[in-house]
């Protein structure tokens, strides 16, 4: 998908995490949480964020962290890769064994929650596979470490 | 006349041995992870099932060792945090071995521990150096026998002392809560520390309803957060529950003969029996069956063997390498938010992107007809200059633009991105830490 005239309205981690209409990577969806795509800058993992909110999750990091995918303070604290594949689970923390981009979701809605803000369902209920994410993202698409345990291959 | 240390002064700088002697376990560790092909593609041609038997050996072999090494990094920290508590500063930068095979500092005369690439042996060795000690082994104070023996001989001067002799540096330790940050600077487990129990489960299609299976239920943790954590050391009991730490998750928990689990809860194994476990599966495999998983690293690489063209390689990994230990000598002088910043962005960015995707990388780099591979030789590296971030960088540019494959856009950029070691400071004496 080309993306490169869009100007993005706001920077979230994954598919079904947007807080606006328009707000997906292509800027056509019609309502919170049905984006098809993250819009931050995808990055490979642990501490590559550009900024808040903009961390993936759940290959690297410590509980807290991987307890709050998106959800990041600043800028390098950010657990892991960006955009979250669907067979991602957690390393470490409450949500270990557990899938990343569920608690994402989970993270995402008690915000919207918190502001009152209706949103949609996520075009995908478990988030994008990594297939998925090869076919419509980036066929380059990783995600980190050496163990194979991501889902998402192998960086090195 | 004879020359008597305190016994203050006895415990600092034997505490400075234990650090140092955890240092050097590092690179023997790591060299043999990086040996290693976790997802090998070459052991297919072995046929079902044995090429799953030995994907999945190479991948929990990984697994294993990436845990053991984690867990030594800890308790060079611990032992930093406890010299630091009694008013010492620790010093790593530039105390890794200079060259292998070594002994560890002040282990008795033999043993001598090689940078090489898995084997029966290497299991060997690093049986040695996670040796369980002897019920009745006394402590000893150098010429040790066991690593146990060695921090027996800490605890005997850390009972001499009283609570207050442990109270002269809180803030400046490494802990698990640091800086304004809600993270923590130590994690026992991540992608690299676990295994699949089967590599056969990365040939299952996902489940399309739960699509973190069937990864998620194939996952063996080799560390549990139960184990050990990075404690803060401000008394007698807390110097002693940390020592205690570090011999329990290498030898094995005290009061159990197996020497198998590192703690009474019994989750995790200790070093000595994770590597044993390996050793006995590694007994299954044919000559040909371990070279579909290995790169071919050579024994003992040095800096001086290398060929001319890819010296330029070695020195930038060295420089990342020596450039992390200073990144942890320094944290020691900071507090707060500037430690914060030198040390989890640092070493977080330093040891996942940049040191690891560098020699990831370098590996696939043939040096010699029979088929041996650049490998890193975890060298010292003599910084010539008070400003070694610069020097990096200029290894860097060498590197990037003779090997765009090894150290690509992506690591100059990570490289950019480390904290500045050279401190500066503000006129109120408050540490910046640029990045």
């Amino acid at each position: 998908m080309s993306t490169s005239n869009i100007v993005y309205k706001e920077l979230h981690v994954c598919m079904g995490l947007n807080a606006c209409k328009g707000h997906d990577r292509l800027g056509i969806n019609n309502c919170a949480g049905t984006g098809t795509c993250a819009t931050a800058a995808e990055h490979s993992c642990h501490t590559l964020n550009d900024c808040r909110g903009q961390g993936g999750c759940g290959l690297y990091g410590d509980g807290d962290e991987q307890n709050n995918p998106g959800n990041n303070l600043c800028a390098w604290q950010g657990s892991c890769a960006v955009p979250i594949n669907a067979e991602r689970f957690s390393t470490e923390g409450d949500n270990r064994g557990q899938s990343v981009w569920l608690r994402a979701r989970k993270v995402f809605e008690a915000k919207m929650d918190a502001a009152g803000r209706q949103y949609g369902p996520s075009p995908m209920p478990n988030g994008p596979t990594t297939a998925w994410l090869k076919t419509n993202y980036n066929s380059a698409f990783v995600a980190c470490g050496a163990s194979g345990m991501s889902g998402g291959g192998s960086c090195i | 006349m004879e020359f008597k240390l305190s016994v203050l002064d006895e415990l600092k700088f034997h505490l400075q041995i234990a650090i140092q002697v955890e240092l050097s376990t590092i690179p023997i560790y790591l060299y043999t992870y990086y040996s290693i092909n976790r997802r090998p593609e070459k052991c297919d041609q072995y046929g079902p099932p044995n090429d799953y038997m030995i994907a999945t050996f190479a991948n929990k072999a990984g697994g294993t060792i990436m845990s053991v090494a984690i867990e030594e990094m800890l308790h060079m920290s611990l032992a930093s945090n406890i010299l630091r508590a009694v008013g010492g500063t620790p010093k790593i930068y530039g105390l890794s071995p200079q060259s292998f095979p070594t002994n560890l500092l002040e282990h008795r005369p033999g043993p001598l521990f090689d940078l090489a690439k898995l084997s029966v042996y290497q299991l060997n060795q690093f049986l040695l150096i996670e040796k369980p000690e002897a019920k009745d082994a006394p402590p000893e104070s150098d010429n040790w026998d066991t690593l146990g023996q060695f921090y027996d001989y800490i605890l005997t001067l850390v009972e001499k002392l009283q609570d207050s002799d442990f109270q002269h540096g809180d803030s400046y330790q490494l802990s698990d809560k640091k800086g304004s940050g809600t993270t923590g600077y130590y994690v026992s487990s991540n992608v690299d520390t676990i295994y699949p129990d089967n590599a056969v489960a990365f040939t299952k299609p996902i489940e399309k309803n739960n699509p973190i299976q069937p990864l998620e239920s194939s996952a063996h943790y080799s560390n549990q957060d139960d184990s050990g954590n990075l404690m803060v050391i401000n008394s007698k009991a807390s110097a002693k529950a940390a020592i205690t730490m570090i011999k329990d998750q290498g030898e094995g928990y005290n009061h159990d003969d197996t020497h198998k689990p590192d703690d009474p809860s019994k989750k995790e194994d200790s070093h000595w029996y994770k590597f044993n476990s390996l050793l006995t599966q590694s007994q299954n495999f044919t000559a040909d069956e371990w070279n579909c998983f290995l790169f071919q690293f050579p024994n003992n690489p040095k800096r001086a063997n290398t060929p001319a063209e890819y010296v330029c390689v070695v020195d930038l990994v060295n420089a990342v390498y020596s450039y992390l230990l200073k990144i942890t000598e320094v944290s020691y002088t900071l507090t707060g938010n500037a430690q914060y910043a030198m040390f989890y962005i640092g070493m977080h960015k330093g040891m996942i992107f940049i040191l690891d995707k560098l020699i990831g990388n370098m590996r696939y780099t043939a040096i010699s007809p029979d088929g041996t591979v650049l490998a890193p030789t975890f060298e010292n590296f003599p910084f010539q200059t008070d400003d070694p971030k610069q020097e990096l960088l200029a290894l860097c540019d060498t590197v990037s633009a003779r090997y765009p494959g090894i150290c690509d856009a992506n690591i100059a950029q990570r490289i950019y991105d480390l904290p500045d070691v050279n401190i500066k400071y503000t006129p109120e004496g408050v540490a910046i830490v640029n990045f």
